[in-house]
């Protein structure tokens, strides 16, 4: 389960970040930083940090808050991957 | 002062409802208006259904006169005046026409800039900066709470009536021409080309021939609904605003203040902006279709709530409408630019409009220099603007639009909206 839950999260995320930022796909790597890699300013960054927040409310039905202080830590697309599946083990979603 | 055709005005009283002023009045007969109280907010003007309602002198000509050049601008506000500017600098001839008798006023706008969104276009100057800025705070009515942002110098309050005209200084400098009192009346077209425009001063009329026209006339741009293009706002794209230059009020100097509240504006804010010690810029802009009164009620009820406010006295009074949607169709044609909020290109978010503008006109005269340059005027030449707005800006103003249409009206005062907003006003 944690393999393929794994790969969701990250094809979501993906597919939130292309959409949003009108980036190629292939431009989003795990490694790759919102801000210098993907052009991201911080209004776009907000407008992700709703999207990820929008994305357990479709898929799990759950609402969840990531506070500004979280979303701050947040500056690589790993690192947004690993955030929702930290949530979604806290949340007991997994 | 708009001009009624009493034979096809339908006396619905439509405009004497949108009236902020009480300047029209349905008498026995005919619909009035009264010169003394209209402020030329032009509401009456897009809001008539028929049409009687418009910006015509009724006098009739009794001269023509003829003029060409390169690229005619229609309307002298930011957008008109650089991209008179920069057409003129890469050697176009170049006409800036405005309908008023002076050039910024009256100006409908909060006035306040990002310090690093003005710096490409001019250097700061006492004679147009009422404030220098370091600090914003958000307020949310209801809840109280206040969230706070402070840098350093992020920008200014300006002196609208100073600075239109210094940019307008700066096209003539540039070698453009500007006339007053010069009303657009239409365009001028030659096998659905538009070729200039017909305007008139009020005495006589004058047909400019030009190979581009740049319609920079505000909200709901006339100059693009003659073409046929797509220029009337939805009511949810457009906020009402009416605003205050209040005298005598306590103000922090170096603080703008945004209020947000949906009983407050709905689906707008608020806005207190210092224009130096005990002066400020207080407005309010609603959402058109979720407003239950005028623009002018809900500020006085906001005025009321905040003692510092109410103890001040209104200097001037102005309301108008700022687009905060974006552009659903093409903003060109051929031998016609729109840029400005002629093109709906104010920040959806913020509604603020004059970085955009000057941005924009800037672009349109550097794309209309090229299409003079290699004789294509056409819209498929001139689509190079629409480009290279879409690149610049264009990705923005979508996000921008997204962000704003995500939140209903109610959650605008939320946490995650005051969050974006203070993003967006931060402008980095």
């Amino acid at each position: 389960m944690g393999e393929a839950l794994e790969g969701d999260v990250f094809s979501a995320v993906k597919a939130i970040i292309v959409e949003q930022l009108g980036v190629a796909a292939d431009k989003v790597v795990p490694e790759a930083h919102f801000k210098e890699d993907l052009e991201a300013d911080s209004l776009d960054l907000v407008e992700l940090i709703m999207a990820f927040e929008e994305y357990f409310e479709d898929k799990f039905g759950r609402t969840v808050e990531i506070s500004d202080e979280e979303a701050q830590e947040i500056t690589t697309v790993g690192q947004a991957v690993a955030y929702i599946e930290k949530r979604i083990a806290e949340e007991g979603l997994a | 002062m708009p001009t009624v055709r009493q034979s096809v005005c339908a006396y619905c009283g439509g405009c004497v409802s949108i009236c902020p002023f009480g300047a029209l009045e349905l008498a026995e007969t005919r619909l009035l208006i009264d010169e003394e109280l209209c402020t030329e907010c032009g509401l009456c003007v897009s809001g008539c259904p028929t049409g009687a309602l418009s910006w015509e002198t009724e006098s009739p000509a009794t001269e023509k006169g003829r003029l060409r050049c390169d690229v005619v601008v229609v309307g002298a506000g930011p957008a008109g005046a650089t991209a008179a500017r920069y057409a003129a600098e890469r050697g176009l001839e170049v006409l800036l026409l405005e309908k008023r008798r002076e050039i910024g006023s009256p100006v409908r706008c909060a006035e306040g800039i990002n310090r690093e969104k003005l710096l490409p276009f001019l250097d700061p100057d006492e004679r147009w900066i009422s404030a220098r800025v370091s600090r914003s705070r958000i307020v949310t009515s209801g809840t109280g709470e206040v969230r706070s942002f402070i840098g350093e110098e992020t920008g200014y309050v300006l002196e609208r009536r100073v600075f239109d005209r210094v940019l307008a200084e700066k096209a003539v400098e540039a070698g453009a021409g500007v006339m007053l009192k010069t009303a657009v009346k239409g365009l001028i077209t030659e096998n659905g080309a538009v070729k200039g425009v017909r305007a008139t001063d009020g005495r006589s009329e004058l047909e400019i021939e030009a190979r581009i026209v740049v319609g920079t006339d505000g909200v709901e741009s006339r100059v693009g609904q003659w073409k046929g293009l797509d220029c009337v706002l939805r009511p949810c794209d457009c906020l009402a605003c009416a605003q205050y230059l209040l005298a005598g009020i306590d103000v922090d100097p170096d603080c703008c203040d945004y209020y947000l509240g949906p009983e407050l504006a709905p689906g707008g804010y608020a806005w207190v902006f210092p224009k130096g010690h005990h002066l400020a810029n207080v407005g309010l802009g609603v959402q058109a279709d979720l407003a239950q009164r005028s623009a002018l009620e809900y500020l006085h009820r906001f005025i009321e709530g905040y003692p510092r406010l109410e103890q001040g006295s209104p200097v001037t009074l102005i309301a108008g409408n700022v687009p905060v949607g974006i552009a659903r169709g093409a903003i060109v044609d051929d031998g016609l630019i729109l840029a400005g909020d002629a093109a709906r290109q104010a920040d959806p978010m913020t509604g603020g409009g004059i970085a955009n503008a000057m941005v924009a006109g800037r672009l349109a005269a550097e794309v209309s220099a090229k299409a003079v340059e290699e004789g294509d005027t056409s819209a498929t030449a001139l689509r190079e603007y629409e480009r290279r707005w879409a690149e610049s800006r264009g990705r923005k103003m979508q996000r921008n639009y997204r962000l704003r249409t995500r939140f209903s009206a109610a959650d605008r005062s939320s946490h995650a909206f005051q969050r974006a907003f203070a993003v967006s006003l931060a402008g980095k």
